[in-house]
């Protein structure tokens, strides 16, 4: 997921090269969390497509190893000027209700109505919670991983899950 | 990155019976992790949108942007203060014994703990100065100095103490606390009682059940190796001397039989005739470490 180390590693800049490297080392995963975050895809990309073209701007002083923490930073800042308090509707698509069928038509119901309550109680989290919980969950980062990538400490991190956890579980509970 | 990396669900899971035993956090990660994130375009398709707009962005500042430097500077300030927090609070601390080893280690608050073959402790050693709370899988002896409650966390149990000496053995479905002097809160199943020196209390079917009346020396006498039985399942006698020796043992045809008596765990061929004669049992040496225990043949 990251990008090696070349001999231009302690230089600064980034040439045409380069950042094609970078767009497509990190696009998904920046992606993902601007969506995790907003919830919409179309937001997120918009919001991914300009941390790009600022990263792009400010090329000559970029290093390499520093990129992906600094694209984060970027797309968080953006997205936090743009979409204060954005009223969240978290679509993600459920893979297991994909081309299946059922045992049952109330079974399937069943299995939508609670993705549609997770969904729910998804989008009703806190948002940097939610966000460090579905790094982990989704795209499978670890927390030292998300620590190093948000500038956050480890402690930071497992304290983000841990009431993410408490939270969904609480509510899932609760509405069933 | 990419979104196939999800794993994705075994179809096993779609049975209405499966799904409807799955715990409620078993549910949610069985779906958070079926979860993918939409895209409305791909990434090849999002890359030429940017390269038009980098060709009509064009010229590029040639302003030296001071907050990135003001940003490496706080990088590697941040740096530095978590390698600070990291060498501070440290992971948790694993105290394992091995096959074959007994251990013996003392806490911080200086608590002493004789850990079994094939045990280990787990504890925060940052927070043990607030909190005296310590994991244990296997079977350890503790002897806890006075202070504030300290506490033993095991898989099937929980034993709270003041300040006192007890002998914790949790494994498989297994779980005794026996207590040698003070006093020694069990739990288990929301279910609290309370032993006394001499005293031990056992998980039995799901319940906690008091014994009382153990002579000293058989309490915990493991710590000197010396092992006491008094009507143990002879497989679990096998299983102490596979830990105590690190050896394998493979045996048949010994499900309900007991045993009681003694062994030490200084000499294996000793230990195997004092527990196979009684029994009417032969055991063979197959190789360096693997036994096999035979009925003996009339």
């Amino acid at each position: 997921m990251r990008i090696g180390s070349d001999k231009n590693q302690t230089e600064t800049g980034l040439d045409q090269v380069g950042f094609e490297k970078l767009f497509d080392a990190y696009y998904d995963e920046l992606q993902h969390f601007i969506f995790f975050k907003s919830g919409d895809a179309e937001v997120a990309e918009d919001i991914i497509q300009d941390a790009f073209l600022k990263l792009w701007e400010i090329r000559s002083t970029v290093r390499v190893e520093t990129a992906r923490a600094l694209l984060y930073t970027i797309a968080a800042n953006l997205f936090a000027n743009r979409y204060k308090r954005m009223k969240l509707n978290l679509k993600l698509q459920l893979t297991i209700v994909e081309d299946r069928t059922f045992e049952t038509p109330e079974f399937e119901m069943e299995i939508k109505e609670f993705d549609q309550k997770l969904q729910r109680v998804l989008s009703g989290l806190n948002e940097n919670n939610r966000t460090v919980f579905l790094m982990n969950r989704i795209d499978q980062m670890t927390y030292n991983e998300i620590a190093a990538t948000l500038n956050l400490s480890v402690k930071a991190v497992e304290k983000r899950m841990k009431k993410a956890l408490e939270h969904i579980r609480k509510e899932i509970e609760q509405k069933f | 990155m990419e979104t196939g990396k999800n794993r994705h669900i075994n179809s096993q899971v779609l049975s209405k019976t499966t799904f409807d035993n799955l715990s409620t956090d078993e549910k949610i990660e069985t779906f958070v992790q079926a979860y993918r994130v939409p895209q409305n375009k791909s990434k090849a398709e999002a890359f030429r949108i940017l390269q038009t707009k980098m060709q009509n962005h064009e010229t590029e500042k040639p302003v030296r942007n001071l907050r990135v430097y003001w940003s490496a500077a706080a990088s590697v300030l941040l740096l530095a203060l978590l390698t600070t927090i990291y060498f501070y609070q440290q992971k948790p601390s694993e105290i394992v014994a091995g096959l074959g080893k007994h251990v013996d280690y003392t806490l911080p608050d200086g608590s002493t703990v004789n850990i079994n073959a094939d045990s280990k402790i787990i504890f925060s050693e940052s927070r043990f100065a607030k909190k005296r709370v310590l994991k244990l899988e296997g079977e350890a002896f503790f002897s806890v100095q006075k202070g504030i409650p300290f506490e033993v966390e095991t898989k099937l149990g929980k034993i709270g103490v003041l300040g006192t000496t007890f002998n914790v053995y949790s494994r498989n479905q297994d779980f005794i606390v026996t207590c040698l002097t003070g006093k020694v809160k069990v739990s288990s199943n929301d279910q609290d009682i309370i032993i006394t020196a001499g005293e031990k209390a056992e998980l039995v079917s799901g319940a906690l059940q008091k014994t009382s009346g153990l002579p000293d020396e058989k309490v915990a006498g493991w710590r000197n190796g010396e092992f006491h039985f008094e009507s143990i399942p002879l497989i679990s006698i096998f299983e102490e001397i596979e830990r105590q020796f690190n050896v394998s043992i493979t045996t048949s045809g010994l499900e309900n039989r007991y045993f009681t008596g003694d062994f030490t765990n200084k000499n294996l061929t000793e230990t195997l005739e004092t527990v196979c004669l009684p029994m009417n049992l032969e055991y063979e040496i197959t190789s360096e470490s693997q036994i096999r225990i035979k009925q003996k043949k009339e």
